[in-house]
Order: C-alpha cells, then sequence, then structure tokens
C-alpha cells in the first residue's frame, strides 16, 4: 500500500509513537511533576501545561499545529522546506534520540544540497546502500561504545526512516502522488490535505501522560477514526513516474493544490453537524456537497458576489450529485490509437551535465493504426522551483513544435534545448505533448420492446442472446485515452428498453489514460440523432456539443441528462423485440507529459 | 437318394412360395413419438463468417418432420443487431419477415416431410474502426401454426356391471376403471401424454377423460395457443375444458409457462356393457421455435493489438 493510505497513517502513527517510545527507552527520565498542595487550578494547569510542553514530543505536536494552521500562507518553497527540514532534524535528534542522526546527516546533504539522484530505478541502488551506510557506521559507533551492535544497526533504520518519511508527507507527496494518478477522491482526499504531520508525529512520541496530552490523542485517535469512518478509495497509479520528485517539486505541487478552493474540512464539517442528531449524515453530506460545489465555482472563476453565484452552486451540487457512468473496454477494439513516451535510458540521457544549453532527448511512440488524421503539438520546459525556463523544441530534426500525421506507426524524436543558458543545480525537464483531434467512439446496445408484456415474455431470450455478457448495460469503448460514457432506458443502465414507457438519457466523459484530456472539441451521439431520437426536456442538447472544458482534478465528469423521445420505428415494429447498438463519438485533444530530472554542473575552471 | 431330391425341391418349392407372396405396402405410423419442424444445414445456408462492407445472404432450410403440416410460418432473424446487419425486403422477405404458406408434414405422400428453403439477404455495415471480430448472437425464429391428433381406441367401460373389460378378463377394478395410459406422442410437439377413463358408475351413462397436454418438442421450441377443434367418443362430441395453473377455458388457451395443461371431457357412452371405441381429438396450435445462430463479423483489424514500443 503506498504512503498516505488511512490505514497506513493510522498504522504508521501508532507504530511511530511505539517505537519512537521503545528507542527512547528507559535512558529518558521525567521530570518529576511538582505537587501543589492548596494551590489554585488555574495554577495547575497552568503548570501542567508548561510541564507538558517541556516534553520533545509535545513541542513537536505545538510546532507542527502551528505551522499547519499558517501553512497554506507560506508560498516560499526555500521557507517550508527549511521547515519541514528543521522538523526532520528535530525528531530525529530530540525525539528519536538521534538514533538515525547518520542517515539524516547523510539525506540531507544529499537530497537538499547535492540534489541527489531522482530517477526511480537508480534510487533503488543509491537507497539501500545508503541506509546501510548509516546503520553500519552507527552499529560500529554502538559497539566502539559497548553497546550492542544490532542494537545500532535496527536503531538507526528506525531512526531515520520514520523522519525522512515525515518530511516527505509534510512538503506535499501526497499531493504530488495525487497529480501524477494516484487516485483519492473526495472526502478522503480532503482529510489527508488537512493532516498535520508533523504535530501527529510529536502527538505519538509524547512521553508524558497528563489531561492535556490524553485530551489531545484522544483528538488525534478522533482524528484518524474520522479518515477510517469516511473510507478510503482503492489507490490505483495511473502513472509509471521515471523519476522521483525533488523537494520543490513536492512543494510545488502543494501550492498547486493550495491554489485551489477547498471543501470544508470534513472534521470540522462532522462537528458542524453533530447537533443535528438523527439527521446527522444526511447534513454532513449536505455540508460537504455544498463547500465542495462552491469551492469547484471559485476554481471556475466565479466568486460569491457574482449574480451567477448561486446558479453556479446549484448547477456543481447537481453535477457533483450525479455519479458519472462508468464504461468499459470495447474487446472487439484490437487496433486503437496508442502513444507513450519512451522510458529515459541514463545510461545515455546527458545528465548530469556541465553544457548549460544542452540537447535533451526524449521519444514519443505513436501508434495509429486506424490511421487518424492527429495534430502533434510539443512544448518543454525546464522548471527549479518556482522558476520556469522555457524549451525550444526540434521534432524529427526540424525546428517546429506542431505537425499532422496520419501515419500507422510514428517514433516522434524530440530534442529540448533551454532558451537561455540554465544555472547550475537541478531542474525537471517537462516535456508536453499534445495529440489534437483525436475521435474515439463508443458503443451501446439496446433492446426494444413494445410494452411489459412483451418485456415479460422476452426478457431472458434478450438477455440470454444480446446482452450474454455482465456489463451490458454499459457503453463500451476503445482503451484510448479519453471516452464518452453514455446511457439511456426507461432505466439508464437497462439494457431492455419498454418502448411506451418514458427515457432518459446520461452522459459522461472520462479520462482513462495517464495523461490529461486538454480539451473536448465535440462530442455527438451520431447514432440516436441519425435513428430520430431528439431531447424533450432536461438539456435539450443533450446529444451533442461543442467546445467543453474537462475539470482538471477530476478523472470522469457528468456531461448532459435529458429525456428522449423515441423514434417511430423503435415504438412501433411487427418483430418481438430489436436490438440495435449506437454509437457515439467524442473528439478531442489529450496531453501526455514526460518529467525527468536533470542537473546542471558547475564548470571548473 | 432320389427320397432326397424331393425333400430338397419340396423344401425349395416350400420357401419360395413363402417368400414370392404378394408384397404387403410398408406402413409406418407418422402419428407416433416426437416429430417437429426443423431448421437443417445446406448448401446455402445463411453464413456464421462474414466480412465487413459486404452483402450477407443466405437460407434457412425448413424441414417439416412432424405428421402435420405447418401453416402460416413466419421466420425472422430476431435480434440480429440492426446497426451492423441490414436485411432487405424482398419478394419473400418483408420488413425482415419471411413469410410461408404452408410445408407439408410426413404422410403417405411425402414420407421425409416437405423441405422449403427461406432466404433472408442484406447488407454487412461498416464496423467501428479497429475492430477485429465481432459476434452477433440471434435467433431464427420460426412461428408457425399446426396440430395434433390424438386417436386411440379405448375400452369404454360404465362400470355399472362387471362385465370383465372390452376383452372380458378384466375383473380386477369392478368400477370399470381402466389403467390409465400413458403416450410417448401423436408426431408433433405438442402431445397428449396422458389418459385416465373415469366412468361415472351411474345410470347417467356419462364417461370422464381426463388428458395431459404436454411441449415434448426440442428445447428451443414453445407452445403458444392451443385451440380445441374437434374432440368425439365414436361420432359423440365430447364436452372438454382446459385447466392448468389459472387457466380454464372450455376451446382456446394459452398455454402456461410450464408448457404443461390438462384436459378434461365428458361424454356420453353407447352402451352399458363395455364396448371398444374410438377416441378422437384434434387441437390446433401455434408453435414457436427460437434457435439461438451467431454471426461473426470480421473488421478492420490488422493485428492483435500490444503496445510495443
Amino acid at each position: 500500500m503506498p504512503p498516505g493510505s488511512p490505514g497506513i497513517a493510522r498504522r504508521t502513527v501508532q507504530a511511530i509513537g511505539k517505537a519512537a517510545r521503545k528507542n527512547i527507552g528507559s535512558g529518558y527520565s521525567p521530570t518529576a511533576l511538582p505537587t501543589f498542595t492548596g494551590s489554585s487550578v488555574a495554577v495547575k494547569a497552568t503548570s501542567r501545561f508548561v510541564d507538558s510542553i517541556s516534553d520533545p514530543g509535545m513541542i513537536l505536536f505545538i510546532a507542527g499545529l502551528l505551522t499547519f494552521w499558517v501553512n497554506d500562507s507560506i508560498t516560499y518553497p526555500a521557507l517550508a522546506i527549511g521547515m519541514a527540514a528543521f522538523f526532520m532534524v528535530y525528531s530525529g535528534f530530540f525525539i528519536l534520540k538521534g538514533q538515525g542522526m547518520i542517515t539524516i546527516i547523510l539525506f540531507l546533504i544529499w537530497y537538499l544540497f547535492l540534489g541527489g539522484v531522482r530517477d526511480i530505478n537508480a534510487i533503488r541502488f543509491f537507497i539501500v546502500p545508503f541506509f546501510l551506510l548509516g546503520m553500519i557506521i552507527h552499529a560500529f559507533a554502538n559497539k566502539l561504545s559497548h553497546n550492542s551492535f544490532r542494537e545500532g544497526l535496527v536503531g538507526e533504520l528506525k531512526g531515520a526512516f520514520i523522519p525522512i518519511l515525515f518530511f516527505f508527507l509534510d512538503i506535499g507527496l501526497i499531493d504530488f502522488l495525487t497529480n501524477y494518478g494516484l487516485r483519492i477522491d473526495g472526502i478522503a482526499k480532503n482529510l489527508l490535505n488537512f493532516t498535520p504531520w508533523w504535530a501527529f508525529f510529536g502527538l505519538a512520541t509524547t512521553r508524558k501522560d497528563n489531561a492535556l496530552i490524553t485530551t489531545c490523542k484522544f483528538f488525534m485517535i478522533a482524528y484518524i477514526f474520522a479518515m477510517l469512518f469516511v473510507g478510503f478509495p482503492t489507490v490505483v497509479y495511473g502513472q509509471d513516474s521515471q523519476t522521483v520528485p525533488g523537494a520543490e517539486e513536492l512543494f510545488q505541487a502543494s501550492l498547486e493544490r493550495r491554489s485551489e478552493a477547498k471543501a470544508e474540512n470534513p472534521l470540522i464539517s462532522q462537528l458542524r453537524c453533530l447537533p443535528a442528531g438523527a439527521d446527522y449524515s444526511e447534513c454532513l453530506k449536505e455540508r460537504q456537497l455544498q463547500s465542495q460545489a462552491e469551492a469547484n465555482c471559485k476554481n471556475n472563476g466565479v466568486s460569491p458576489n457574482d449574480l451567477g453565484w448561486q446558479d453556479c452552486v446549484d448547477n456543481e451540487k447537481e453535477v457533483l450529485q450525479k455519479t458519472p457512468l462508468r464504461s468499459t473496454d470495447d474487446a472487439s477494439r484490437v487496433d486503437y490509437l496508442k502513444a507513450e513516451f519512451v522510458r529515459v535510458d541514463f545510461n545515455t540521457f546527458p545528465s548530469p551535465t556541465y553544457e548549460k544549453q544542452e540537447n535533451f532527448p526524449a521519444t514519443l511512440i505513436i501508434e495509429n493504426p486506424n490511421r487518424q488524421n492527429l495534430g502533434v503539438e510539443v512544448n518543454c520546459g525546464f522548471q527549479k522551483g518556482s522558476k520556469t525556463v522555457t524549451g525550444e523544441v526540434v521534432l524529427n530534426g526540424k525546428q517546429v513544435t506542431s505537425y499532422s500525421t496520419n501515419r500507422g506507426k510514428e517514433s516522434l524524436k524530440i530534442f529540448c534545448k533551454p532558451s537561455e543558458p540554465l544555472s547550475e543545480g537541478r531542474y525537471a525537464l517537462k516535456i508536453e505533448t499534445t495529440l489534437m483531434n483525436i475521435v474515439t467512439d463508443s458503443s451501446l446496445k439496446r433492446a426494444f420492446v413494445k410494452n411489459d408484456i412483451y418485456r415479460e415474455k422476452f426478457e431472458d431470450a434478450i438477455k440470454s442472446s444480446a446482452f450474454s455478457v455482465f456489463d451490458a448495460g454499459s457503453s463500451k469503448s476503445p482503451a484510448e485515452f479519453a471516452r464518452l460514457n453514455f446511457a439511456f432506458g426507461n432505466f439508464e443502465r437497462d439494457p431492455i428498453i419498454v418502448a411506451d414507457q418514458p427515457v432518459s438519457f446520461d452522459a459522461s466523459i472520462e479520462n482513462i489514460g495517464r495523461g490529461k484530456v486538454s480539451r473536448i472539441r465535440t462530442y455527438l451521439f451520431s447514432s440516436l440523432i441519425e435513428e430520430g431520437f431528439f431531447a424533450t426536456s432536461g438539456d435539450l442538447n443533450c446529444l451533442q456539443g461543442g467546445d467543453t472544458i474537462f475539470p482538471k482534478s477530476s478523472r470522469s465528469f457528468h456531461l448532459a441528462s435529458c429525456f428522449l423521445e423515441l423514434p417511430s420505428h423503435l415504438r412501433e415494429f411487427n418483430d418481438d423485440y430489436l436490438v440495435e447498438t449506437f454509437v457515439a463519438e467524442l473528439v478531442y485533444d489529450y496531453t501526455l507529459e514526460q518529467d525527468t530530472g536533470i542537473q546542471i554542473l558547475e564548470a571548473v575552471s | 437318394m432320389k427320397a432326397v431330391i424331393v425333400l430338397i425341391l419340396v423344401l425349395f418349392f416350400m420357401v419360395g412360395c413363402i417368400g414370392s407372396g404378394p408384397a404387403s405396402p410398408k406402413f409406418e405410423d407418422y402419428k407416433t413419438g416426437v416429430k417437429e419442424l426443423k431448421v437443417v444445414d445446406s448448401e446455402s445456408s445463411f453464413p456464421k463468417l462474414r466480412h465487413q462492407n459486404s452483402r450477407i445472404k443466405g437460407t434457412f432450410r425448413l424441414h417439416n418432420q412432424a405428421a402435420y403440416d405447418a401453416a402460416e410460418i413466419k421466420v425472422s432473424l430476431l435480434g440480429l443487431d440492426r446497426e451492423y446487419v441490414k436485411i432487405e425486403d424482398t419478394a419473400s422477405v418483408k420488413k425482415g419477415i419471411a413469410e410461408v404458406g404452408l410445408v407439408e408434414g410426413r404422410g403417405l405422400t411425402n414420407d421425409k416431410g416437405e423441405i422449403v428453403d427461406v432466404e433472408f439477404e442484406g447488407f454487412v455495415s461498416s464496423l467501428p474502426p479497429g475492430t477485429g471480430s465481432l459476434f452477433l448472437n440471434y435467433f431464427v425464429n420460426i412461428k408457425y401454426s399446426s396440430k395434433v391428433e390424438f386417436s386411440p381406441t379405448i375400452c369404454v367401460d360404465s362400470g355399472l356391471y362387471n362385465f370383465g373389460g372390452c376383452d372380458g378378463t378384466n375383473f380386477e377394478n369392478s368400477k370399470g376403471n381402466v389403467r390409465p395410459q400413458t403416450y410417448s406422442g401423436q408426431g408433433a410437439p405438442l402431445a397428449i401424454t396422458y389418459l385416465e377413463i373415469i366412468p361415472y358408475g351411474s345410470s347417467d351413462s356419462e364417461i370422464e377423460f381426463r388428458m395431459t397436454l404436454r411441449h415434448i418438442g426440442g428445447r428451443y421450441g414453445k407452445v403458444g395457443q392451443i385451440i380445441l377443434n374437434r374432440a368425439s367418443l365414436t361420432s359423440n362430441p365430447l364436452s372438454c375444458v382446459f385447466k392448468g395453473g389459472d387457466v380454464e377455458d372450455s376451446r382456446s388457451v394459452l398455454m402456461p409457462d410450464a408448457q404443461e395443461i390438462d384436459l378434461i371431457c365428458n361424454g356420453q357412452i353407447e352402451s352399458q356393457a363395455p364396448y371398444k371405441s374410438p377416441l378422437y381429438l384434434e387441437i390446433f396450435y401455434e408453435y414457436e421455435l427460437k434457435m439461438p445462430r451467431a454471426l461473426e463479423l470480421k473488421g478492420s483489424a490488422s493485428t492483435s493489438g500490444g503496445f510495443s514500443s
């Protein structure tokens, strides 16, 4: 399970507390509680508070909590990273008694100051020796001071791994992974975004026990329970990222997330809904829905003072309440459009380099067996913290950024050269390739019967023949990048339509690839229009549309709903029933991105 | 020696006489067992595989192996996806339904039963780009009307007197009840499979026949409407009623889902003494045969997929 899941969050925090307390062991001698006889309750409470905060865990808790509340206003990467680094060193030294300090310091120097190695394949070879080195040094140091060799070995591992993990979590690992395909939706995502990682760590490792600490721990457990209570969706890595992020990239991801308006903290929603009593769950649902709808409107540029604010909120609520349709891969479609960046071969890749304006190569393979007429547009840039240097693109030997192709298989050689000399340091080379005018079609099979009597009579025959597969009610499409999901019927997902009853229609668009749907050009339910279906209520233009914004933060979004009038030949016919497949087309642009860590070295004169 | 030769000649003569008698006409009772109209393969059978953007043409051969004629035959390709296969109207096909007037059953003039080819033709449309194979499941749906006759010779015994049944040997049952009989079929997919004769045993001279009608044809067939056209004992009409499930009607009934229904008939007997008499029932029925078929359509895909980078 990847970091960031609630199970891990809960177990990690508990294990950390346990491990940390064990590490502290008997070496720690708690300060005796001063005794108060006959003094006031206020003095007593103050004294307990003062006593509590002398605990390193409690200090980390308070500091972590304070920085968590002011976190949103920190936009300067160095400050945020510096604070996280400080907490990492502090927790390693004071809480974990310096057990993993050798590894932490080695990590600090390597990752923050030397730029580290960020290729995920390379890091496998670095990280183990890295920890091993720290462990061995510590173990020998332990042995020399007549302590256990094994204790030193294990202590170093525990003492370093935990602060380093929290360091990554704090500066935005979750946000980074979310941007790169980690699917955390809804409340769980919000909860994780609201997790004060260092405060949790501090509280889990407090060694004292008084009412204040117990209360805080109670709230921490309640918070963890809240995470578990709301559940956690399946985690799917949509992208096999070739690099691990640098601290600034992680923080950048965090900043991007912060720049978006958020729904209300679910914990606050829960607390506010406590008075609702029996209507608690309804209240919680409504508050979250309302706040998410408002956040979406703000993110779409509508402010509460605008005239259309309420309409926007109502509309967003309606969209959020609709579960986007899902569809399935069409197994009969064996040839379809595919595109993928070729993995960077770091044996030949020019990084690290002394060249300030190096041509960095990348290769995109496009398989276009149906020979669609595609436009291809390439952009690149070099990012270091908040600074971006644009890149000059060379495509297949020509200095152009776009071209058209309908070749069956294309190997696109891309070179990206910084438009200005890069200074020394680590950069993220981002190459964005947008495939334009992709046409992905979807199909949906439906059976029509004249009335309920026919349905009853022929339902078994229809289901055993035309809809013999499990997912017969859903639309199907090739496993390309995005698809148009649609359904219609008396009940939308029911494949048998009784012609004399109302028919509703629903459609959504789903991103199933590893990139982003950058533009939806058109969508058209061509068969329905050709057959003579038309909308009678709801969104009257539900059967076709033009430019549509695909929400950045979503993998799937609801497109249109309406009620349909069946054409006469599907209402009155001689046969017992009719079976027909309906097709629809989605025309869109899709952006694939390759991120590669590069390093520019300072030439030695 | 002479005696041996004479004996051999006499034997030859006798054998010759026995073997050279006039050939008696071979009689086969078609109206027994389970026989029905079937769809059989032929050289021009409707295709099982076609490529996109091509014409499709083929026949379904109907072979009536039942002992009765099949009339008002309607054949359609039920559930064949209209998006990909467009069946065209022809001389015999209108709006996707082919109509055939009559297909004779087996009888003295045609001991194998008539064979009729029903032809469909149309066009296979373009499949979505990149399609390998698309399998369309459908039914060859055949609806027709036919009949079944039931005509056993039974022993009618009022049960008032112990005559010992029609052959004078049945003294076991003092009330004259004849043991219930079962039947394996009357040469059709619908059959009377059970008959029980119950005399009233009173001076009314009435007798009751309890019968069961059952669909005994293939699993793809189904009996629809049943009409009792005629029921008689000798020449006396019987008064009948269908009973089964929620159904109760004197002449016409829709066969219940269980494909089994009881028929109870009452009639007058001619004599208090046991006698043999023909029982005759003629039942018309509608029948529907749904033969599952699959059509594989080949698309434009040239590869078997898989990303090679």
